[in-house]
């Protein structure tokens, strides 16, 4: 133990005194008893920096702080200095392989837009799109217009029926034979 | 290798290929981190469920996670890898959180603090910096090895030890015991 610390009287009494002192030290680092200590952990974007040894001085001492008074933290932090020490001898140029059902999974979390084919095709497609926007309206014109022939045709043939109708109605017994009762269609050769 | 990834802006704004290259270029070490947390605590085989979970949260809300990353203060993988580590630690205090037979938790674990007695230690604010404290607990509440805490820190060894020296040094005089 004498030679991990490179002092005797350290390695003799410090798990002792640390043991002493850690509570009132625990104590004065509580949640808000302690500036700059909180329950909450800091940013990941924080600390990944600490990590990669981009922190300033005073951001460094508040996740050391952290980390000193919340075992989860300090869990954290190891298990992620471990991983990143275990890529560094893999080295940048390999990685540890995952599973390809995992990958395919996550890029299925983001879709792609539906788009047109490209080509001939879509662009028929395209001004068939555009010109029934626009010609909706008109569709709609056309429609009604076509009704309202088909409604005037029929109303005329009902017309022309109910003339016949009448006509035959007021002829007498002989003149039904004189009219012969042609087609009242051929009115409209 | 590059660290970092072209193609952020393109990805946050929806592009479908930018997406598919983060994940394939990212969910290796995703899953790395993931596993290597899992693994350990007899969970390997959640790995994937947790990685896909990590990939959820960060295309959730139109990418609001990767919109707060700045590569100006930390590296893309080094950020994932803690983001990734975050998720795995949830994961596994969700598990302990349902019925678990105690004898099966790891010791530390079950760590209690001592009961508090501050009449009788009374530690003032700036005895210990940060890191004083941060050592002492490493090396005497972890148990881990000045190596392994160096480690931790991004420091050297020797620098551990110094630390360790001079916050003993401190809470000897607290205690007025002598120094040899």
């Amino acid at each position: 133990m004498s030679e991990e610390f490179g002092n005797a009287k350290d390695a003799s009494d410090g798990a002792g005194l640390w043991a002493r002192a850690r509570p009132g030290w625990r104590a004065l680092a509580s949640p808000g008893e302690a500036p700059g200590v909180s329950g909450e952990a800091p940013d990941p974007l924080i600390l990944a920096a600490y990590l990669d040894g981009a922190l300033d001085p005073a951001e460094r001492e508040r996740v050391e702080a952290w980390m000193a008074a919340f075992p989860e933290a300090l869990e954290l932090m190891a298990a992620a200095r471990e991983t990143l020490g275990a890529r560094e001898t893999l080295g940048k140029g390999s990685r540890e392989p995952s599973p390809e059902s995992l990958i395919l999974r996550a890029q299925g979390l983001v879709r792609a837009p539906l788009r047109e084919p490209a080509g001939l095709l879509a662009w028929l497609r395209g001004l068939a799109g555009l010109e029934i926007q626009a010609w909706r309206p008109l569709a709609w014109a056309g429609v009604t217009a076509v009704l309202l022939v088909v409604s005037a045709g029929s109303f005329e043939l009902g017309r022309l029926g109910t003339e016949r109708l009448v006509s035959v109605q007021n002829a007498t017994l002989g003149d039904d034979l004189a009219l012969g009762l042609d087609d009242p269609a051929d009115d409209f050769l | 290798m590059s660290e970092q990834f072209d193609g952020l802006d393109r990805l946050i704004a929806g592009e479908k290929a930018a997406w598919d290259r983060f994940v394939t270029r990212f969910a290796p070490v995703i899953f790395a981190a993931v596993r290597r947390k899992l693994g350990p605590a007899g969970r390997g085989e959640d790995a994937e469920d947790v990685a896909q979970d990590v990939f959820i949260r960060l295309c959730a809300r139109d990418f609001r996670v990767i919109r707060n990353y700045d590569a100006g203060r930390a590296k893309l993988s080094t950020w994932l890898t803690v983001i990734a580590h975050s998720a795995a630690i949830d994961h596994l205090r969700r598990q302990k959180a349902r019925a678990q037979p105690l004898e099966s938790v790891p010791e530390r674990y079950l760590a209690v603090d001592p009961p508090k007695d501050p009449v009788k230690v009374v530690i003032p604010p700036g005895l210990l910096s940060p890191r004083q404290a941060l050592v002492l607990e490493m090396l005497y509440q972890r148990e881990m090895e000045v190596a392994e805490a160096a480690q931790v820190l991004g420091v050297n060894p020797q620098t551990v030890r110094s630390t360790h020296h001079k916050a003993l040094v401190k809470l000897r005089a607290h205690f007025r015991e002598p120094e040899d």
